[in-house]
């Protein structure tokens, strides 16, 4: 269920905790320590704009409304959206339940119907968009698929970074390299760049517009930008919120509500 | 001029200096030489048919197809669908090969136990009997089936997405990596590379090979004829280095300019050579006539360049202007062919006249063998010929009129070529691929049709959408067009899926919603191909079909039927317009434009060396008479082109208006000599007989030289080049002829009617 675990991911993003900063560390351990990495366990909801630009920088703009819920019975998730208006009211169910077998519904409302999707789903795009499933969950740097240097500082997006330059272990890695600007203070990343293994650019991952949200500071802008194509997603956080959802959102019953 | 080889005379090795200087300095552009044969840039940049199609390419990307095709007697064996799996893998490790699509990988819309899934066609390669049996039937009652696998197994494809960057600058190496992958694969089955890419990079290899057979072909033939011609090595070498220092200035320039060589320019060595060639023995006939009369060399030379200089200025002067008239063609590459050849005459006509005489002052005095010019069989040929043609007008006349009328009916049967395949012989590997691709698959090329609603989420609209289906089913009624396909294909096939695949619901939603909530799934499931269906604001949809290039009239016909008809069910509509694009199209442009080349390069070339040779032989009369011929030659050239069924394409269209520039020496050459035979006070008849043999002599070795040397693109890979490379030395063969036939004719006709040719001189 690559959409369940990208939306959990997504969550995760918007969700950050911060890790102390420690003054002279090395790359490694900076790495280990990005507040990113944390999977969150709970639920909450998010609202955002999801912008997709083809390479002649024409957009298609919707708004989305996310609900997560993650414990020990499993992960669910339930989406919906806003706008435009002509696919109002379309929405996803996303459940992976311990003992069950994975299911995913849709919910066209000019059909008036739901239907169930099959869960396998081809290329690696995330929801049509320049992210891949790894990437919009932050986890394409896992512990131990890289090894991290470290680089001089540097300011980026206004704030001083630690550089890191991280070199894939094994051929599991998504890429061969990965640069990383992490902001010293709060331990987050504001930039990352994905590259191949010729050292060509492939993508870049910009974030921005820090906001304290519950007491964590989450990114409200996330720009993924697709080098090669020259295309670009672009996430706009709305709203987010740490709360208990309701099981009931999590049903088919729901879907046509 | 006396003035010119008096300095020469005194300072030739300045002069063999500066040329040296100029040649060593333009040499240097050489290995900086490109080569286009891409067909969008034998338009004009601003051309509307080029614009319609760079327009779709930004929004739909690119409109060229590249395939790999199959060919066997069964693709359905085991083996060669393992092959193809096989092939496709290696292909895809090809670095800028983006994507490949084949019978197995291609995308379905379904639905299934599981929900409604995008998945591929077959998820591993069939192997049993049952296996390959389901496959079968799976993909062939799929829109797939005919398109990317034949029902009869003859034939299975490969569609290739590569990247190529902007300015091709990749291809070579892109397609020197694909074939050799697709190399490894072939046996026994035969496997094609077909696509506009592969035609450029075959097309612009066949170039440099023809250049490096081409040229040292026609120095070869050329040494050869000047050795036969004088017997001596200064007869060879003098008209060969200064041809070839003609050639690398011309060159030299063209790169200079950022000119690329292109599938014309091609033939302009072999042509430039020629011509320079002529003008060489030309006055080293005269230099060793005149020394043969036992001047010393300084006299001879002197003697020699004043009575050459002014032929050798007029004959460059018409022939460039020949050429120069190419100006007023549509198609690109024949303007700077055109320009190019002019310059080119016109520095050989400056060399002929410097670094020649420069190189004979310095050359020890040749021994000067007493020549035995008697009649033979020439003269006496020559002479009958003119004999009969002044006894016998009325029979001449009637003739004449019996060659016109044949020949006239034989033009009306030209017909038109633009696709650079069929420049090619039947053997080529890119027309087999072709012609494999159009015969199995039903097209080699992309036709599109762009449908624009001019509004925002315009294709969201069902109503639109129908008219989608409208034209593609349009187009799928025509034999060359195939498989046509558009966006509302990707609706329908969704909204069966989510029907269950009830087939009663491939159709299109009935609201606008229904479509956006399918237009959406598609993209979230991860569907891909819609960017090359529609634009990303919906408002612009393309309707894209394979379709046969080769039959030039069949092509030019379709794209025509089907412009009109698109024009007409659209007239009234505001809230929808249509543009077909597309290669064919491109090529159906050139092709209608060929007709037009032909008409303003014939009227702009007479029209210029008319009044060249009134101005040179102050008559307005004897310009339109030296054109008589070359009307008459033209003529048989088009009318031979009709009856052996030769097209007129990018090359052969050139032809008309450069034979006038060339031919037009041949008249002049025998309008001067009945002149001077006049002028020493010979009655008509034998002025005319006199001319006849002198004249005729000259001409007959000249238009042999041009002859034999315009033979040698007879060699060309392309078939267009050697067709072209055959009908001018034909044009030249019939120039000359007709004009040791009409001339005498036309002159003895107004010498009658007292017009006095001979008080305006």
């Amino acid at each position: 269920m690559r959409i369940r675990k990208a939306l959990l991911l997504l969550l995760s993003i918007l969700l950050l905790s911060s890790v102390s900063y420690a003054a002279d560390r090395s790359g490694q351990e900076i790495l280990d320590d990005l507040a990113f990495s944390n999977v969150l366990s709970g639920s909450g909801v998010a609202e955002l704009n999801l912008i997709t630009e083809n390479a002649r920088g024409q957009q298609r703009k919707y708004s989305v409304k996310v609900y997560l819920k993650s414990d020990d019975a499993g992960d669910r998730q339930f989406l919906e959206y806003l706008s435009p208006a002509d696919v109002r009211g379309t929405k996803f169910l996303s459940l992976n339940l311990e003992g069950q077998e994975d299911q995913m519904w849709l919910y066209l409302p000019a059909i008036g119907r739901e239907r169930r999707i099959a869960s396998h789903m081809t290329g690696d795009s995330f929801m049509g968009t320049d992210f891949t499933y790894e990437e919009i969950g932050g986890n394409f740097a896992r512990s131990g698929e890289y090894s991290a240097e470290r680089l001089a500082d540097e300011v980026e997006g206004g704030v001083t970074c630690y550089v890191l330059d991280l070199t894939a272990l094994s051929d599991a890695a998504l890429y061969e390299r990965i640069r990383m600007w992490v902001w010293q203070t709060e331990n987050v990343p504001v930039k990352v760049e994905f590259l191949n293994s010729a050292g060509v650019l492939q993508k870049t991952l910009t974030l921005s517009d820090f906001r304290e949200v519950a007491g964590e500071l989450v990114p409200h802008s996330v720009v993924m930008a697709d080098n090669v194509k020259g295309t670009r997603t672009i996430l706009e956080i709305l709203s987010v919120s740490e709360e208990e959802i309701s099981e009931d959102v999590f049903t088919v019953r729901y879907l046509r509500r | 001029m006396g003035r010119w080889i008096k300095f020469v005379q005194h300072r030739p090795w300045l002069v063999i200096a500066v040329v040296f200087a100029i040649t060593v300095g333009l040499a240097s552009f050489l290995p900086r030489m490109e080569f286009d044969a891409s067909i969008e840039n034998m338009m004009p940049q601003d051309d509307p048919v080029l614009a319609e199609l760079q327009d779709a390419v930004a929004d739909f990307g690119s409109q060229d197809l590249f395939f790999i095709a199959i060919e066997s007697d069964d693709v359905f064996r085991p083996a060669t669908l393992q092959k193809i799996a096989d092939l496709t893998a290696a292909l895809e490790e090809v670095p800028a090969v983006k994507g490949v699509e084949n019978p197995f990988n291609v995308q379905m819309v379904e639905s299934s136990f599981f929900g409604i899934e995008i998945a591929p066609m077959a998820a591993e390669v069939p192997q049993t009997a049952d296996e390959i049996e389901a496959f079968k039937a799976r993909i062939l009652a799929s829109p797939y089936g005919g398109r990317l696998i034949t029902a009869d197994g003859r034939g299975a494809a490969l569609m290739l997405d590569v990247e190529w960057d902007l300015e091709g600058n990749n291809r070579e190496k892109v397609i020197n990596e694909i074939s050799s992958v697709v190399e490894g694969y072939i046996g026994p089955e035969e496997i094609h590379m077909v696509g506009d890419a592969y035609i450029l990079h075959y097309t612009e290899q066949a170039m440099k090979r023809d250049l490096r057979n081409l040229v040292p072909i026609v120095v070869l033939v050329i040494a050869t004829t000047l050795y036969f011609t004088f017997r001596s090595f200064l007869g060879v070498l003098v008209p060969l280095l200064t041809v070839g220092a003609a050639l690398t200035w011309t060159v030299g320039l063209m790169i200079w300019y950022g000119i690329p060589v292109s599938m014309i320019s091609m033939a302009m060595p072999v042509i430039l050579v020629t011509l320079g060639i002529a003008s060489g023995i030309h006055i080293l006939n005269k230099y060793l006539e005149t020394l043969g009369q036992g001047m010393s060399k300084e006299s001879a030379l002197q003697e020699t360049f004043a009575t050459i200089t002014s032929p050798v200025l007029m004959a460059a002067f018409t022939t460039a202007a020949g050429f120069a008239s190419l100006i007023t063609a549509f198609v690109q590459p024949i303007k700077e062919f055109g320009v190019i050849t002019a310059v080119g005459v016109m520095i050989a006509m400056t060399l002929s006249l410097s670094l020649i005489p420069a190189m004979l002052v310095l050359w020890k005095k040749p021994e000067v063998k007493q020549e035995k010019r008697e009649a033979g069989v020439l003269n006496r040929f020559l002479k009958t010929l003119t004999q009969w043609t002044i006894s016998r007008p009325a029979y001449i006349t009637a003739i004449a009129v019996v060659i016109v009328l044949v020949f006239g009916f034989g033009a009306t049967r030209i017909t038109l070529e633009s696709n650079i395949v069929n420049y090619f012989g039947a053997n080529s590997p890119v027309k087999k691929g072709t012609m494999v691709i159009e015969e199995i698959f039903g097209g080699s090329m992309q036709i599109s049709v762009v449908v624009d609603t001019g509004v925002e989420d315009g294709f969201k609209d069902p109503a639109m959408l129908e008219e989608l289906i409208v034209i593609q089913d349009y187009l799928n009624s025509w034999d060359s067009i195939n498989h046509a396909t558009s966006l509302a294909d990707v609706v329908r096939e969704l909204n069966q899926a989510l029907w269950e695949g009830d087939p009663e619901f491939y159709a299109v939603p009935e609201t606008r919603e229904g479509v956006a909530q399918q237009l959406l799934l598609f993209s979230m499931q991860g569907g891909s191909g819609l960017d090359s269906l529609v634009s990303y604001d919906y408002s612009r949809a393309l309707v894209t079909a394979q379709m046969k290039t080769l039959d030039a009239k069949m092509l030019g016909e379709t794209i025509a039927a089907v412009e009109s008809y698109l024009a007409e069910l659209y007239r009234d509509r505001s809230d929808i317009s249509v543009k077909l694009v597309g290669t064919p199209k491109v090529m159906m442009r050139l092709m209608n434009r060929y007709v037009q080349t032909q008409i303003s390069s014939l009227a702009s070339s007479s029209v210029a060396v008319g009044l060249i040779v009134a101005a040179l032989m102050k008559s307005v009369l004897l310009g339109i008479l030296s054109l008589v011929p070359l009307f008459f030659t033209v003529l048989i050239n088009f009318g031979l082109m009709g009856y052996a069924g030769l097209p007129l394409d990018a090359v052969t269209s050139i032809i008309a208006g450069v034979v006038i520039g060339l031919g037009v020496d041949y008249a002049i050459h025998y309008i001067s000599r009945y002149r001077l035979e006049r002028a020493n006070g010979h009655q008509m008849e034998q002025a005319l007989l006199n001319t006849g043999v002198s004249a005729g002599r000259g001409i007959f070795f000249n238009a042999l030289a041009l002859v034999i040397g315009f033979m040698v693109l007879v060699f060309s890979h392309f078939r267009a080049i050697a067709v072209f490379g055959f009908l001018i030395s034909v044009t030249m063969v019939v120039s000359s002829f007709a004009a040791l036939v009409v001339i005498p004719l036309l002159l003895q006709y107004f010498d009658r009617k007292k017009v006095q040719v001979e008080r305006s001189m």
